[in-house]
């Protein structure tokens, strides 16, 4: 089983109730997925799709904004994202910590009709 | 239309984390989510560090559909909750709710261990209202699981390497696994044990126990 169905079922939820009485269409979806937090956007489409049915939002087209965390050298300084397998700093080659952790998930904004 | 949103998705389930913390707070408890692969050592851990412990103890076991790890900690004569996730493969804030409500004032001056369903990713993410968590890995598993996971290595206040005894038969690159973690979360404690040998569990217990002192002032 894929991880995205508890945090496709939220952002479905999180839509929902954003969603003003007088319309009956939400026709795009803006989701902001922080790297850290291991979710896949083409995984969460998957189960959009089968949860959306039958909802407002069932038609809607979901983009998605990746963000990258940010490490900080503690040798060199400079700021750096990590690659598959390593954490260090691609620069010198130092360890580094992380200083912007990009680990949840959220709506960004979405359109309705 | 166009509705700027801006929000957290996880907020629902966090609202409830809340509650779940203030009701933890009011019994005088403290909840420790234990997080880790399928395998890695969770039940067993549970265990031993309960029999290190003098503080009273409770477990909270989650399981996507079975008992069987319940049925052990009971056996030791713990006092223990099943939970199932009913194919969930992590628990939520609202299920540990009911089982606050069913543990009742046997969770009250107590630890509560809460093993949760065996994956890295979800449980990363949902909060159960605990104290902090503590993610495990297990020496056959590797030295990449900080890379592979990195959410919950950031999240985990105490990484746990279980396993220490076959760290002979491994190669396991313990620098790597080390970095992996400190990179992700300086503040972090790190804590090698074996969950059968009993090797690092008193290390452990004694600063768990330290904790539990410190949130209440006792
Ligand atoms: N050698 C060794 N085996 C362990 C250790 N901790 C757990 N195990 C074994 O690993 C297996 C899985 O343990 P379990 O506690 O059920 O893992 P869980 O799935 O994470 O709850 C069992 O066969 C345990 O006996 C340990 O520290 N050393
Ligand atoms: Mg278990
Ligand atoms: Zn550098």
């Amino acid at each position: 089983m894929l991880h995205e169905l508890s945090i496709t079922s939220a952002i479905l939820d999180t839509v929902l109730s954003e969603l003003p009485a007088d319309c009956n269409k939400v026709t795009r979806i803006d989701i902001t997925l922080g790297d850290l937090s291991g979710f896949v956007g083409e995984h969460v489409k998957y189960y959009f799709e089968l949860l959306s049915r039958d909802t407002p939002a069932s038609d809607a087209i979901l983009t998605f904004d990746y963000k990258r965390s940010k490490f900080r050298c503690t040798n060199c300084g400079k700021l750096y994202e990590r690659s598959d397998f390593s954490i260090r700093c691609p620069y010198c080659k130092s360890m580094g910590t992380l200083i912007e952790s990009c680990n949840s998930v959220y709506i960004n904004r979405i359109e309705v009709e | 239309m166009e509705i700027k949103v801006i929000k957290d998705v996880l907020e629902a389930n966090n609202y409830i984390a809340c509650k779940v913390k203030e009701e933890i707070a009011k019994r005088q408890a403290m909840m420790i989510n234990i997080i880790g692969s399928p395998g890695a050592g969770k039940t067993s851990f549970i265990v031993k560090t309960i029999q290190y412990l003098d503080i009273k103890s409770v477990v909270i076991e989650g399981d996507v559909t079975s008992d069987i790890d319940s049925r052990k900690v009971a056996e030791f004569g713990i006092p223990v909750v099943q939970v199932n996730t009913g194919g969930g493969c992590h628990l939520n804030a609202n299920i540990i709710d009911l089982a606050l409500q069913e543990l009742s004032s046997s969770a009250e001056n107590a630890i509560i261990f809460v093993e949760n369903v065996g994956n890295l990713i979800c449980p990363a993410s949902f909060d159960i209202g605990e104290d902090f968590k503590v993610v495990i890995s297990s020496i056959p598993e590797g030295h990449d699981k900080p890379y592979k996971y990195p959410a919950i290595f950031e999240k985990a206040k105490v990484t746990v390497l279980n396993k220490i005894d076959l760290m002979k038969y491994v190669d396991f690159n313990k620098d790597y696994f080390y970095e992996g973690v400190l990179t992700l979360n300086p503040k972090g404690h790190i804590f090698e044990v074996s969950s059968i040998l009993g090797d690092g569990m008193k290390e452990w217990t004694r600063w768990l126990k330290l904790q539990f002192m410190k949130k209440f002032n006792r």
